[in-house]
């Protein structure tokens, strides 16, 4: 009833529109589980295991019930450090936790795990808060991808190796390989429908905006925190050498060796600001206009954005939207349940969110409805492509008053965070091409920058105004036309 | 101030025994044998004179003391007292004077000269000054300077000044029974002076004349404070509000969630009419205290929030209202209270690690919305008094010289720095001669014996030895000598008079009676309490009753060595110490009994640290340690009998329990009963109880409990195992060892589960047994190899994971050098508490891989494969016949085969 209520109010009061499209129902711990949630993942008959910061994993009865009442919360499993990620495979979980990646499973089928198998603990802790470790998933070597957080703070046990680096592990002889460098604090790792592993970064120093980055062996993702593991010889992709400081992403792309660019920049405070786990609609379970988008968590924001990915020149990029705010605390995971709703795991504990909740657990759901939105912010030759999930307002689409246009990028620098650089207003025509598409000719295209769209003045064909009204295209590559 | 109290080089306020020595009848002919005994011990004669038996109360130390006592104070102290001679009249005449200012000089620079210091008080500290002096026990042997009712009303109550008449009118009128006045202070020393001698007297004076209270330091600053401002009201000065807050700056690394301010010393001191604007602070790491009063004239609701980076906490009247604790950025906190018009004591803290800083505080009240808090309702007491025009003592080097020399010659080292060198022996004096002669020649020391003293101790040398004494006066001499029987009766002597009771208060307005807040009566008390828990009652701050404000005063190792022994002798014929069979049935009744389905014990009683469900009385945990089991069983019997005061309900109607345990029968039951306090910290918890769970306290009920936490002196993967035997452990993941082993409390989760999180977590249990540092198991070539310094995956050790067995307890496994072990921590309830039990079961055998189960500076065999460790703590472990002790670098270690052909190892720890 108090969550009915409070839907409603957010609906009244916050944001009604998003709650229109996409309802939030509370899934409610009993009052002695604090469920931080540090992962989430769905048993083979659906029933979904949570793990928490505090160590446990809870297995969810009747999680889908239509109020979120009644969910019996039953404790799986107790004593891990800090667990970050669930993976159902078989009777087997895998699960991150500081110092190792471990497995679980429920030998005596008594309805709680009883074993624990370490896989592999290769890199060191050093008992800093920090130096948290997210995933695993599904790498495309078939073995699991891992990643690591720097420490940040005392390190009451020295200094620790491996620290920034995303792993691979055959979860079959704890075989490891560290595949990537340069990570910050990758609180977000999830593999893509097609197989290749993303992973979400937090804006910090070396790390001017939270960021969507593809993971591919020998990257060097721009902080030099653990590069002195580079000289390792477990690292197999060459020594990475120190980057240099107060560099524009542009001329850094092309300073710094394996550098890896990322895939969609989260421009600060207006699209969150701590990207955290994301996952892939595969099945438009937000609706069919938002099949194979992607969903990411912000635990500051307490929202979830939605992303949409696209291959230039052999490289990802794409850009990012505004999708659901007004969560009731820090985003921390998404999942999909088996009812093709959403769950969205948080805890704000020790960085505070919009929302006011210090922890939980909703399941954000699709009315049936189909907002009018952006569906899609793509690069073509000279401009970009604007995909909406409605007829457009013909006149108003030809009108390039309807738009706003301007482009930035980012500093690579040791300084916490990077403001926008090299700022630019574009200038731009609209082409309406079809019903539901519109081109922008834009006159100063510029790779490596943001390419930021306001489209407020904008109508559907039957005057909605859309539901949102920006996006930001991460421009790397410039799409050349046959091609 | 009394010219007798001159005696010692040291506070007036540190004598008060000695003063009985006048108390003496004033003709005496020939002179009392057993009162000249006591009268040589107290006069220290064996510091100079040895005799067989005798011994010497120390004389006060001197180092120092130019730092803790002004010049003139040093020089007052040169007469004769009632155990110090008069020192200079061995001198011509001529010389005396010369002498005294030489000696005051010399002893002025051991650490001195003392310099004067301005008054710093505040009402918050002059209060708690004001209550710990008169509840502590400092009143059972000083004067108190009010009745028992004033107490209740805090001095800012009174209007205007702070010379409420109550004060100012009884200030000799209770001096009755022991008048060691505490006047002139201010020509005598200095606050800070006072209170750093006050935490520990004995530092100072080891004859324990001045025991010490058992105050911290900051209670000891709040004495001195009141101390002080009472010294400055007999002078007519005045205490009254000025502008303005005290400002106490520190610079300390804050990294904690809650600042420690009384632990520190601050950099500086102001008036502050800001609480952070303009004030000065360096970048990070700084912190703020202010103190003084808020003013309130209408009765109401009010809201204080303090909004601050880092933390900061506000408290009215001593009380914590706004807890803004932690390492954050501006956060906002805000309490509302009900106030009543008049002034309270105002007391914020603040500090700041790193980053940003700021603090603001705003209220809200009848009639006004949420605003600053303004200085226009801040105060703080000023000291309002004439300025004193003491001269600056200046040492002069010649005369300190000179001072040094005479100290010497005049004797003054033989008691205070030395007693090696001695005179005559005390059977070979002649009672007619020496210091004892009607007019002392030559060297010897001029002593004023009070009259009929000189008799008596040449009664005593004429005697030779002390009258043979029961082991009952001997103790009662002691307990005398000590002024035990200020406090507690024994045998009908002692214990407080009407006029004191009173003072004797128990904390937090409990109602447990006059048990609750008398100390205890001394009858039977050798057959009550076991030599241990007196010796640590008596030396080391040992409590049972943490409810009575009053403390016990420590006199020092020393001065209280004998009472043990006199109380067991004294009391042998009451002493009962047979202990009833330790069985596993007894532990589970006795637990049953305990329960609020039973006799409810934990009714009244706290359990372990738990708060029992009514009043505080005594932790049945520490019962069994404390307390003979034949005083134990008379007790339970019939406790009217035993005391009576007690509050403790007689449990049988017609000599039947009302449970049906055993058959009904007491007898029985009281024994269960024991059995079960036998475990002390680990007697699982029984049905009734309601846990103090603190935020994140980490309680063990019926099933084992796992957190995986960073721990102090472990490794940051470590698992913090509680059983519901209350016997805990730590296992080092990062190394697959056995880390830590305790009993009692679990652990408190906070620096694992609050904010960020991150710290190192540490025991709650009290005894602490740690394993031998480095790998548990190791691999040698040979048995007597050296130990591996390597540890972890270095040392061949591999994390492999756990299983839960069938009570839920992990199960360790993991590699060492190939062999696949797997580890059990299995609890064992006996006596004395629980034990654990080490089981090891390899996959192949493994002829040198050896478990390092113990290391100690020596190990001793015993029977049945049992070993006793010493070290830390005395340890027993029961290992397989072919275990074997090794001396190594780091001490004497047993180590035990753990792959046998067997496959099977099981070592067992008490301790």
């Amino acid at each position: 009833m108090v969550i009915a209520l409070l839907v409603a109010l957010q609906m009244a009061l916050q944001s009604p529109a998003e709650a229109d499209f996409y309802p939030v129902i509370g899934v409610e711990p009993p009052e002695e589980v604090v469920l931080e949630v540090g992962g989430i993942a769905l048993l083979a008959d659906g029933r979904p295991l949570v793990c928490t910061r505090r160590g446990e994993v809870w297995l969810l009865d009747n999680a889908y019930s239509s109020d979120g009442k009644n969910v019996v919360f039953k404790k799986w499993f107790e004593g891990l450090q800090e667990p970050l990620g669930l993976l159902v495979d078989g009777e087997w979980v895998y699960v991150t936790q500081r110092g190792e990646l471990s497995k679980l499973r429920d030998a005596d089928g008594d309805g709680r795990a009883d074993e624990l198998v370490t896989i592999a603990d290769p890199w060191e802790i050093s008992g800093n808060y920090h130096e948290y470790c997210f995933g695993p998933v599904w790498g495309p070597d078939k073995k699991l991808w891992l990643t690591l957080n720097r420490p940040f703070g005392e390190e009451p046990f020295g200094a620790a190796a491996w620290r920034g680096f995303a792993f691979s592990i055959d979860p079959t002889d704890g075989k490891w390989q560290p595949v990537c460098s340069g990570l910050r604090s990758p609180c977000g790792v999830a593999a893509s429908p097609w197989g290749d592993v993303f992973y979400s970064d937090n804006q910090g120093e070396w790390v001017g905006t939270n960021k969507l980055s593809q993971l591919e062996p020998g990257d060097f993702h721009g902080h030099p925190w653990g590069i002195a593991s580079t000289k390792k010889p477990e690292w197999k992709f060459g020594e990475v050498a120190q980057p240099p400081d107060k560099t524009l992403m542009p001329a850094a792309a092309k300073l710094v060796p394996h550098l890896k660019l990322p895939a969609v920049w989260f421009p600060y405070d207006v699209m969150g600001r701590s990207a955290a786990g994301f996952v892939w609609d595969t099945e438009g379970r937000f609706g069919p206009h938002f099949k194979n988008h992607v969903f990411v968590g912000d635990q500051y924001d307490a929202s979830v954005m939605r992303v949409t990915l696209e291959k230039v020149n052999g490289r990802y990029q794409g850009a990012c939207y505004p999708f659901r705010m007004d969560l009731e605390s820090g985003v921390t995971r998404v999942a999909w349940g088996a009812d093709k709703s959403m769950f969205v795991g948080m805890t704000n504990r020790g960085w505070g969110s919009r929302g006011q909740g210090t922890f939980g657990l909703q399941r954000l759901v699709w009315s049936g409805k189909t907002p009018f939105e952006l569906r899609e912010l793509r690069a073509i030759p000279g401009g970009f492509e604007l995909e909406f999930t409605a007829p457009v307002d013909a006149k108003l689409a030809a009108d390039p008053a309807s738009y706003t246009m301007s482009s930035y990028t980012y500093e690579l620098h040791e300084e916490y965070g990077s403001a926008q650089m090299d700022e630019l207003p574009l200038a731009f025509t609209p082409t309406v091409v079809d019903a539901t598409h519109v081109r922008l000719s834009v006159t100063n295209l510029r790779a490596v920058y943001v390419h930021e769209l306001h489209y407020a003045g904008l109508r559907s064909a039957s005057g909605e105004k859309p539901l949102h009204d920006r996006a930001y295209y991460t421009l790397i590559e410039l799409p050349v036309a046959g091609r | 101030m009394p010219r007798d109290l001159r005696a010692a080089v040291c506070f007036a306020l540190l004598l008060f025994v000695g003063c009985r020595a006048g108390e003496a009848p004033a003709i005496a002919v020939a002179g009392d044998a057993a009162r000249g005994f006591v009268a040589l011990q107290q006069r220290g004669c064996a510091n100079c004179h040895a005799g067989p038996g005798f011994v010497a109360e120390p004389a006060p130390r001197l180092e120092g003391v130019g730092a803790r006592l002004t010049p003139s104070a040093l020089r007052a102290l040169l007469g004769a007292g009632p155990r110090m001679p008069e020192c200079v009249e061995a001198l011509p005449e001529r010389e005396r004077e010369a002498a005294r200012t030489a000696l005051t000089h010399f002893l002025a620079s051991l650490g001195g000269p003392l310099a004067p210091e301005p008054l710093a008080l505040d009402a918050l500290s002059v209060e708690r000054g004001r209550q710990l002096y008169h509840t502590l026990g400092c009143v059972a042997c000083h004067a108190a300077f009010e009745s028992a009712g004033t107490l209740a009303r805090p001095l800012w109550e009174y209007e205007d000044a702070y010379v409420p008449a109550p004060i100012a009118a009884h200030a000799s009128a209770t001096v009755t029974r022991n008048p060691l006045a505490l006047g002139e202070l201010r020509t005598r020393t200095t606050q800070s002076a006072l209170a750093a001698y006050l935490v520990d007297p004995l530092k100072v004076n080891p004859s324990g004349r001045m025991p010490a209270m058992a105050i911290g330091a900051g209670e000891a600053r709040d004495l001195a404070a009141y101390l002080f401002y009472e010294d400055a009201a007999d002078e007519g000065a005045v205490l009254a509000p000025g502008p303005g807050l005290l400002l106490d700056c520190y610079e300390a690394s804050f990294e904690g969630e809650t600042a420690d301010f009384d632990a520190l010393v601050p950099v500086r001191s102001e008036m502050a009419t800001s609480f952070f604007d303009g004030l000065q602070h360096r970048e990070d790491d700084f912190g703020f205290r202010f103190r003084g009063l808020l003013q309130i004239a209408t009765a109401g609701a009010y809201r204080f929030s303090t909004t601050s980076d880092d933390g900061s906490m506000l408290s009215l009247d001593g009380k914590l209202v706004v807890d803004n604790r932690g390492q954050h950025g501006m956060e906002e906190q805000s309490v509302e209270l009900h106030l009543e018009p008049g002034r309270h004591a105002f007391e914020l803290t603040y500090f700041e690690h790193f980053g940003g800083d700021g603090l603001e505080v705003e209220w809200s009240g009848p009639g006004f919305a949420k605003r600053a808090l303004g200085f226009d309702a801040l105060s703080h007491l000023e000291v309002r008094h004439p300025a004193s025009a003491a001269a600056p003592f200046v040492l002069d080097s010649a005369k300190v010289e000179h001072g040094r020399e005479l100290y010497e010659t005049l004797g003054c080292a033989n008691c205070h720095t030395r007693c090696g060198e001695k005179a005559a022996a005390l059977a070979e004096l002649d009672p007619a001669r020496g210091c004892l002669a009607p007019k002392a020649k030559g060297a010897a020391p001029r002593y004023r014996f009070a009259p009929g003293e000189r008799e008596d101790l040449a009664a005593a040398l004429r005697a030779g030895t002390p009258p043979p004494r029961s082991a009952s006066e001997r103790l009662h001499a002691e307990l005398t000598r000590l002024n035990c029987v200020a406090c507690h009766a024994r045998d009908g002597v002692g214990g407080p008079d009407d006029e004191h009771r009173p003072f004797f208060a128990v904390a937090n307005g409990l109602d447990l009676g006059d048990e609750g807040r008398l100390p205890p009566r001394l009858d039977r008390v050798g057959a009550k309490l076991r030599p241990v828990w007196l010796t640590a009652v008596l030396s080391a701050g040992g409590r049972a009753r943490p409810y009575m404000k009053t403390r016990m005063p420590q006199f020092g190792a020393d001065v209280v060595a004998a009472l043990p022994a006199l109380f067991a002798e004294a009391d042998a014929a009451l002493r009962d110490e047979r202990e009833p069979e330790f069985s596993m049935a007894a532990v589970e009744a006795g637990k049953t009994l305990v329960g609020t389905k039973a006799l409810g014990c934990i009714q009244c009683h706290e359990f372990a640290g738990h708060p029992s469900l009514g009043i505080p009385a005594v932790d049945l945990a520490k019962v069994h340690e404390r307390i003979y089991p034949g005083w134990f069983r008379e007790l339970l019997m019939d406790p009217i009998a035993i005391n009576m005061n007690t509050r403790m309900p007689t449990f049988w109607q017609n000599g039947k329990s009302p449970v049906a345990l055993f058959d009904h029968d007491p007898l029985q039951q009281v024994d269960a009963l024991w059995t079960y306090l036998s475990l002390g910290q680990s007697m699982p918890l029984p049905e009734g109880l309601v846990p103090v769970e603190g935020e994140f306290d980490v309680e063990v009920y019926d099933t084992p409990v796992v957190v995986g936490v960073f721990m102090e002196g472990v490794s940051p993967r470590t698992l913090a195992v509680g059983l519901p035997e209350r016997v805990h452990y730590a296992f080092d993941v990062q190394n697959s060892r056995l880390a830590k082993a305790w009993r009692g409390r679990f652990f408190n989760a906070r620096g694992t589960w609050y904010a960020r999180a991150g710290q190192l977590e540490k025991p709650a249990g009290e005894d602490v047994l740690e394993f031998p540092p480095g790998p548990a198991l190791a691999m040698l070539d040979a048995p007597g190899d050296p130990w591996l310094t390597e540890i972890g995956h270095a040392a061949g050790i591999r994390d492999l994971g756990r299983r839960f067995d069938e009570a839920r307890r992990p199960v360790f496994a993991y590699s060492a050098c190939g062999i696949h072990v797997e580890e059990t921590i299995v609890p064992v309830l006996k006596a004395g508490g629980s034990g654990l039990v080490r089981q090891f079961k390899t996959n192949k055998e493994g002829e040198l891989l050896f478990l390092r189960a113990a290391l100690g500076s020596s190990i001793a065999k015993g029977a049945n494969g049992l070993w006793t460790i010493a070290g830390e703590r005395e340890l027993r472990v029961r290992a397989p016949a072919n275990a074997f002790v090794v001396n190594g670098a780091d001490g004497a270690e047993l180590r035990v085969p753990v792959a046998p052909a067997e496959h099977r190892v099981e070592v067992e720890y008490s301790w």
